[in-house]
């Protein structure tokens, strides 16, 4: 068995439009991939088609060998997949200490009793490292909340649901620097733990802090070019013409 | 509700459950002078009630139903019903007395073992007459009454006499008028000047018999400066035919009184539920409502306050659930007769299937009222297609020194935000139940905790269901 | 917008058909009672000032949205004096999907005088997608005038954006004691305040309407 989360030959359309034509990629276990590309290249459709929002065309997307293609959302989400929205919504009324419960909960096994006690350690561990104070628990999800308060909160979520894999859509949108270098080290301590991450940027001055394994360039629903951290520094240096 | 839920066992089949009880009185059915002379002959009343019950007999027969009523009652076949069922005993005083069938349906009733000794007084309607009636010493030392109507206006004339009736005519309405001439059971609660209970006053409600209507009575005095929370919670079992019932609730919060009374009413979906619930507030006194009614086919029920005196105020804490066949018009009036006095309501109404929620609301400032206030706030949620939302308040203000105001929304659960729960791993049914409760959040938390446990796992429930 | 009375277009069944892109003026006599259609795409703005025509003024009417993607943009100012009877009924009525409608009544009610503002929003079980709203404020400018309110929501289909709100009140006291700290008299205040209310309503009206003068 092979540990990776690996999408092959990825097609998807929205109403009759080709969004992804064709998209390879390979991320084993812990390593992190970043995706770039300008807007309206796909990105962000590949990611939720990767946790089962837009059905897909044909392709194949497999976690651990396991196809993943057909399974209902929450079913890929238990699996170990964890979806960072570019924009969440407002769940006006659920705490977030609910929603990660009732989420923790939902990945129970039959039979097993909920660990409040280590839920709550876990939750307060997350939130200081995400530079959260107490009052954060009992803020209604996204609600109300700025663009760097919602990126923290995915943040948060995905370090108390323990993914296999994040994908981040836009993890740097609306943070400053400050911000940023705490989602960097939550990147770290979620590589450290084995977990991978397939991020999308627009911005190439992150790249050498987040140090990634793959660089994957997509144009018109396919990957132009892959490599490592010499395409960004190429994508610096010019910016996104150098790969096209 | 055929689907189980893996979680509780106990709320798999909510009220599906019912014990054989024989019946020493029962006044036939049918409603006529004799059953009224039976019920007030068994129950050994006073003249001066047995001619109330008289006057709210002819009223009743005379009075049409209510031409704006939504719904049709003609199910509701006034001749079939039985109007007084009794076991001819006794209210209880000690727990050991209880009958062991009704120890049983408190057992189903999920009633933790624990929780019942901290009852400061339970007190449970088993058909019409009090099975189970516990007043602890504490209370009792403290001078507070807490006994059913009937030992009430029997034991204690004095108080419950000049106030009975006073609130809540039996003129006001059919069904206030029908309580009026065959009333049994509710409860009558005394608080004396200045006490404070450290905890509620509990009452739980049951019907167990087919055609038979409840028709209780409460009223509640709190004398000058005290204190008191009340809770009643109804489930009901399950019948074939319609079951009526028609309550009237009286409250009188003397100057600086404060009166709360909560109740959680998940009668089955057979029963006509269709209640006067009124309060008097007098000068700084205070009455809130706290209303969910998740149960029953038909609810009708408009909890009031008419606050008297200067700087009383009233609230209304209202949630409702309408599911297949239901339909809960519910809502809230404030009566302003005094000067600064405030009024606030917040009703939140979640219609499932082709369930009808309703909103039915007055807001009335006198023309001898000045700088009184009032804020309303209605939400309605529709989860499917074919739901159903109506909202009907009405403002009526005199003078340029008051101020009230009325919001209302209605709205649905998003796809967007059922996707995002689902990426976190919840089922659509987990998502639709967690987002539902999100939007009922702010006022379950207004029920005691462990109504708000069961609110929280009814309205799963529901879900399931959906 | 091409402003057009309601007077020389309503029929005699008192049903009018809108057409797209007018701005009508309810110029009718003191009581009417009348339906508006707006079929498939119609945009159109509807303006009532209710006060100067008599005593006693009723109006009863009827927006009917039945086309799609149509949009009402409605304003009634009701300003009801001495012993002034004025009543409104309305319903914003969407029998198919994606339409839009907003009204807005604002009211001043002086001496002892009553206004009604019944006001009902339905949604037909058709008409998903649909967006309404309206809003009802009412100025109670002394303390034997009665204002009554009732807006109410009959909602059919659950893919609705619906919302309505009323509020009945006197000058707030605040506004009233900003202006008065700048040095204007507490009765100039009054009528900056009441002015100032109307004018949200007045200034769409066409020039040359000095009704409210």
């Amino acid at each position: 068995m092979q540990c990776a989360l690996a999408i092959s030959d990825l097609h998807l359309r929205i109403a009759e439009k080709a969004i992804l034509r064709g998209v390879s990629l390979s991320i084993p276990a812990g390593q992190i991939h970043v995706l770039m590309g300008r807007n309206g290249s796909g990105k962000s459709s590949l990611l939720h088609a990767i946790v089962g929002q837009n059905s897909i065309s044909s392709g194949v997307v497999t976690l651990d060998g396991e196809s993943l293609l057909g399974l209902p959302p929450e079913v890929i989400a238990r699996k170990g997949l964890f979806l960072a929205f570019q924009v969440p919504v407002s769940l006006p009324g659920v705490t977030i200490t609910q929603l990660l419960r009732s989420a923790l909960q939902a990945r129970l096994e039959k039979g097993k009793l909920f660990d409040h006690m280590r839920f709550h350690d876990d939750l307060e561990a997350a939130m200081k490292l995400m530079g959260m104070d107490s009052s954060w628990a009992s803020r209604h999800v996204n609600d109300g909340f700025s663009g760097g308060e919602r990126k923290r909160c995915e943040m948060l979520q995905a370090l108390v649901l323990n993914p296999k894999y994040v994908l981040f859509d836009e993890i740097d949108s609306g943070l400053d620097v400050d911000a940023m270098v705490i989602m960097v080290e939550a990147i770290r301590l979620l590589q450290q733990r084995g977990v991978g991450a397939l991020i999308v940027t627009h911005h190439s001055r992150w790249l050498e802090t987040l140090n990634p394994n793959g660089i994957h360039f997509l144009v018109d629903g396919i990957i132009h070019r892959s490599g490592g951290m010499n395409l960004a520094h190429a994508i610096e240096a010019d910016g996104f013409q150098a790969v096209q | 509700m055929s689907k189980k839920l893996p979680m509780d066992e106990e709320f798999a089949t909510p009220g599906n459950f019912s014990y054989a009880t024989e019946y020493a009185h029962d006044a036939g059915q049918g409603l006529s002078e004799e059953t009224v002379h039976y019920i007030s002959k068994v129950k050994g009343e006073p003249k001066w009630l047995l001619n109330f019950r008289l006057r709210a007999l002819r009223i009743f027969n005379a009075m049409p139903i209510p031409s704006w009523i939504p719904v049709d009652l003609s199910p509701l076949q006034f001749d079939k019903i039985r109007y007084y069922l009794a076991k001819g005993q006794e209210p209880k005083r000690k727990w050991e007395d209880v009958p062991a069938e009704v120890k049983a349906t408190f057992d189903r009733l999920g009633v933790p073992e624990h929780e019942r000794k901290f009852l400061a007084g339970v007190e449970a309607q088993f058909d019409s007459e009090m099975a189970y009636a516990n007043l602890r010493q504490s209370l009792a030392e403290k001078g507070v009454i807490f006994v059913d109507s009937t030992e009430g206006l029997l034991r204690y004339e004095s108080v419950f006499r000049p106030h009975f009736g006073k609130i809540v005519a039996a003129a006001d309405n059919k069904f206030s008028a029908l309580n009026g001439a065959v009333f049994s059971g509710g409860s009558f609660i005394y608080i004396p000047k200045g006490a404070k209970l450290d905890q509620p006053l509990q009452a739980y409600f049951r019907i167990n018999a087919e055609r038979f209507g409840q028709f209780e009575r409460t009223l509640i005095v709190v004398d000058e400066g005290a204190d008191v929370t009340y809770l009643e919670g109804c489930t009901a079992p399950r019948f074939e035919s319609a079951t009526l019932h028609a309550a009237v609730v009286e409250l009188i919060a003397m100057p600086g009184a404060k009166i709360q009374y909560i109740t959680v009413q998940n009668w089955s979906s057979n029963v006509y539920n269709l209640v006067t619930k009124r309060g008097m507030a007098h000068e700084l006194a205070g009455i809130r409502w706290i209303d969910c009614n998740i149960g029953s086919r038909i609810t009708m029920k408009y909890p009031c306050v008419i606050l008297a005196g200067s700087h009383a105020s009233g609230e209304m804490v209202s949630i409702s659930v309408a599911h297949h066949g239901q339909y809960q018009d519910t809502g809230a009036k404030m009566i302003h007769r005094a000067n600064h006095t405030t009024s606030h309501i917040v009703a939140k109404s979640i219609s499932i299937q082709d369930g009808v929620a309703a909103y039915r609301g007055m807001i009335k400032v006198a023309k001898a009222a000045k700088n009184c206030k009032n804020y309303t706030r209605c939400d309605a949620m529709l989860l499917n297609r074919g739901s159903i939302s109506k909202t009907s308040p009405t403002l009526d203000v005199s003078g340029n020194l008051s101020q009230v105001q009325h919001e209302a929304t209605v709205s649905r659960v998003s796809d967007e935000q059922v996707f995002y729960l689902q990426q976190r791993g919840l089922g659509e049914t987990q998502a639709m139940g967690l987002l539902v409760n999100g939007f009922l959040n702010e006022l379950m938390r207004e029920f005691p905790m462990e109504y708000g446990v069961e609110l929280k796992r009814l309205i799963e429930m529901e879900m399931e269901r959906r | 917008m091409e402003f057009r009375m309601l007077s020389a277009m309503l029929p005699a069944n008192g049903v009018l058909s809108v057409p797209t892109g007018v701005c009508l003026i309810d110029d009718l006599p003191a009581e009417a009672d009348y339906e508006l259609r707006l079929g498939s795409g119609v945009r159109c703005k509807f303006i009532l000032h209710l006060g100067p025509q008599s005593q006693r003024i009723r109006r009863n009417v009827v927006f009917s949205l039945l086309g799609e993607n149509s949009h009402l943009d409605a304003s009634v100012l009701i300003q009801a004096k001495q012993n002034q009877c004025i009543e409104w009924r309305g319903i914003q009525r969407h029998l198919i999907r994606g339409a839009h409608s907003n009204l807005l009544i604002k009211s001043t009610v002086c001496n002892c005088a009553k206004i009604s503002v019944f006001s009902k929003i339905i949604i037909d079980p058709l008409a998903a997608e649909s967006c309404a709203n309206f809003q009802n404020k009412n100025l109670v400018l002394s303390d034997r005038a009665h204002a009554v309110a009732r807006p109410e929501l009959e909602i059919f289909s659950d893919d609705v954006h619906c919302s309505h709100g009323a509020t009945i009140g006197g000058i707030n006291p605040a506004e009233e004691f900003y202006l008065r700290s700048r040095g204007i008299s507490s009765r100039i205040a009054k009528i900056i305040i009441r002015c100032a209310f109307a004018e949200e309503i007045l200034y769409q009206m066409p020039n040359g309407n000095a009704s409210f003068h």
